[in-house]
């Protein structure tokens, strides 16, 4: 417990220099681009153009979801998994790519995973801001559920923040690690309810099983989380179980993530 | 001696492991693999005090374990044994120190101090002496981007970032040999600025003739142990001599030399040499510290919820009811093996702790 309130406090400590660095990070990213900071819109607008096509006009027959229209359905859960896979894939990396230049100084190094965290946050922001403005043109209107995003937020960087914790460490020892967690986030995808509507689907309903193992996933949570707060389809406190078991894992991770931290921390310049 | 202690350092070790192969390394991190890995001793129980306003020069041939003393002595890197107390904030200049391509020079000073712990008042005020300091061609390409700079540039407009810090400790590893005859000017008068304030150095070079002029004690390293101490017009002649015998052996004995000495090195027998000092400099810190009881109470508490509230949903029974009656939703023969399954993980907690060791700073 004194390792996770350490890294934590860590993070608090340092608040204003993540964040002035992840600006700079965020900057040199697409500094060679013409167009620079525009892709990191135009990238996932593309994405999403892509998946209202097929999903939304091929497959579902632009057949209304919980009420609206597919692309408002799937804009809050997606831009959310968007961020989270950038995130989560970068965090990753992170630790490995930045050691070397923190290997010199004494440099907090657990504050290198919220360093991507928060660099992809200026994205997140933007494609909400858009996407707002996208759902209100298919009729999505504020209401009270809307104050629900500030929990499901928090649940989302406090998810990714204890993942990132563990994957960046992992990966400093074991390079493979990235690889594979690129390949499970492209099964993540499908099955965490991005793009597919698993309450709509009629095969799902015959075998309520596997809805109840799709809702253990914690990007499930967040994902079908986002929806129920833009769309106004529930409330987070109705659901115990689900509630449960998104924190238990999120809270093991951490307490997982900042002991294996605080284990190598000492020794990433050995394993660079 | 009235002076304050700013460095003492008891009987340092460094032990790596040679891992030449991917399965080696792999090995290494399995809790029951196979530990005969080669190992290389680095450093060998290396001891000295610095004294506050001291300039230090360690000078060594090369693979002879000034830098991993000084990496420790920055506490980037943690020792094996022995050990260190450093009374006040280190800064190691080192050549190659990170540097972002990507970014303008001006950006990449910005980011450095930022790392480095200043805040922006302090950052916009010494702006203008980091660039002037790096000289005239860095201050016409502060703007471009790094990845233009030649290395010299690059590696002056490092150095010129961290001498700009204010540490009372500073640690120099090869860093002035960057530069060419003005900019080692320059940076010899810094660090004579550095000396007059009272400020500590320690300082690595390959150039006998910066030591000389730089440093008021030598520290004389070969293959991790410390061959002599003294004054620079004690240590220098006599290692000159060394370096131009050493020099005459063929290359095959050389590194020959390098390995076995190396390997013939245990904790044990450095005891034997001290033996009035306390066992406890002789011993490896062991760095893979158990999660504590509380965490483990934790962390036994959330696995425990997260099943039984995994087990109350794919068997669809309210949240309300399972805790009212647990065992509606898990079975007694569940119970056991959820039992078991703990104990087995506690068991292999306990036994592979006690079959490996490692060491890490504390």
């Amino acid at each position: 417990m004194k390792e996770t309130w350490l890294v934590l406090l860590e993070q608090f400590k340092n608040l204003n220099v993540i964040h002035r660095l992840a600006k700079y990070e965020e900057k040199s990213t697409f500094q060679a681009h013409m167009l620079g900071n525009v892709w990191q819109i135009l990238d996932p607008a593309i994405n999403i153009a892509i998946y209202w096509f097929v999903f939304g006009m091929v497959l579902y027959g632009n057949k209304p979801m919980d009420g609206y229209s597919y692309i408002a359905w799937l804009l809050p859960g997606f831009i959310a998994w968007q961020f989270m896979r950038a995130e989560i894939l970068g965090a990753s990396r992170s630790m490995v790519s930045r050691v070397q230049m923190v290997s010199k100084m004494q440099f907090p190094v657990s504050t290198i995973p919220s360093m991507t965290l928060a660099s992809q946050l200026i994205n997140y922001w933007w494609m909400l801001g858009i996407s707002m403005v996208i759902m209100f043109m298919y009729g999505v209107r504020p209401s009270l559920y809307w104050l629900q995003f500030f929990y499901y937020f928090f649940c989302m960087i406090a998810f990714l923040y204890a993942l990132g914790l563990v994957t960046s460490t992992i990966t400093v020892v074991v390079r493979d690690f990235h690889t594979l967690l690129n390949s499970a986030m492209q099964l993540m995808f499908w099955v965490s309810g991005a793009i597919f509507n698993f309450s709509a689907n009629a095969i799902i309903e015959q075998h309520p099983m596997i809805i109840h193992i799709i809702q253990i996933n914690p990007f499930y949570y967040i994902i079908a989380g986002m929806r129920e707060a833009f769309l106004g389809t529930g409330w987070f406190f109705h659901d115990i179980k689900s509630f449960v078991i998104f924190w238990s894992i999120t809270l093991m991770l951490l307490i997982f993530g900042s002991h294996i931290h605080l284990k190598f921390r000492s020794r990433f310049v050995d394993y660079i | 001696m009235d002076k304050k202690l700013k460095i003492r350092a008891r009987y340092l070790t460094k032990e790596y492991d040679m891992m030449k192969t991917k399965s080696d390394k792999l090995k290494s991190l399995m809790p029951f693999g196979n530990t005969n890995i080669e190992k290389f001793w680095a450093l060998k129980g290396v001891s000295f005090d610095i004294y506050e306003g001291d300039s230090v020069g360690i000078v060594g041939l090369n693979g002879g374990g000034k830098s991993t003393l000084l990496n420790i002595v920055s506490q980037i890197i943690p020792p094996t044994s022995g050990e260190l107390e450093v009374n006040g904030t280190t800064n190691i200049i080192s050549v190659g120190a990170g540097l972002n391509g990507k970014l303008s020079g001006r950006e990449n000073i910005i980011m450095k101090c930022e790392m480095l712990g200043m805040s922006p008042a302090e950052i916009d005020e010494k702006m203008d002496d980091i660039i002037n300091f790096a000289g005239d061609q860095v201050i016409k390409k502060i703007d471009q981007p790094v990845k233009t700079y030649s290395s010299g540039m690059k590696s002056r407009l490092g150095f010129s970032v961290l001498v700009h810090q204010d540490p009372d400790i500073l640690i120099i590893d090869e860093a002035l040999s960057v530069g060419d005859a003005p900019f080692f000017e320059k940076g010899v008068a810094r660090m004579k600025a550095f000396k007059e304030q009272g400020k500590t150095i320690m300082f690595v070079s390959h150039s006998l003739s910066q030591v000389k002029t730089l440093c008021d004690k030598v520290v004389w390293i070969d293959h991790g142990r410390v061959v002599m101490e003294g004054t620079a017009a004690e240590v220098l002649p006599q290692f000159e001599e060394f370096q131009r015998t050493y020099n005459k052996k063929s290359k095959a004995e050389r590194a020959k030399i390098t390995r076995d000495s190396g390997q013939n090195f245990s904790l044990e027998e450095l005891h034997e040499e001290h033996p009035d000092d306390p066992i406890s400099y002789f011993q490896k810190k062991l760095y893979d510290k158990p999660f504590s009881w509380p965490t483990q109470g934790v962390l036994g508490f959330l696995t425990l919820l997260l099943i039984f509230t995994i087990v109350a949903t794919l068997k669809e029974v309210p949240l309300r009811t399972a805790v009212l009656h647990p065992l509606y939703i898990i079975p007694a023969s569940w119970l056991l093996v959820i039992v078991a399954v703990i104990v087995v993980i506690a068991g292999i907690g306990i036994l592979t702790r006690h079959r490996k060791e490692r060491h890490v700073l504390d």
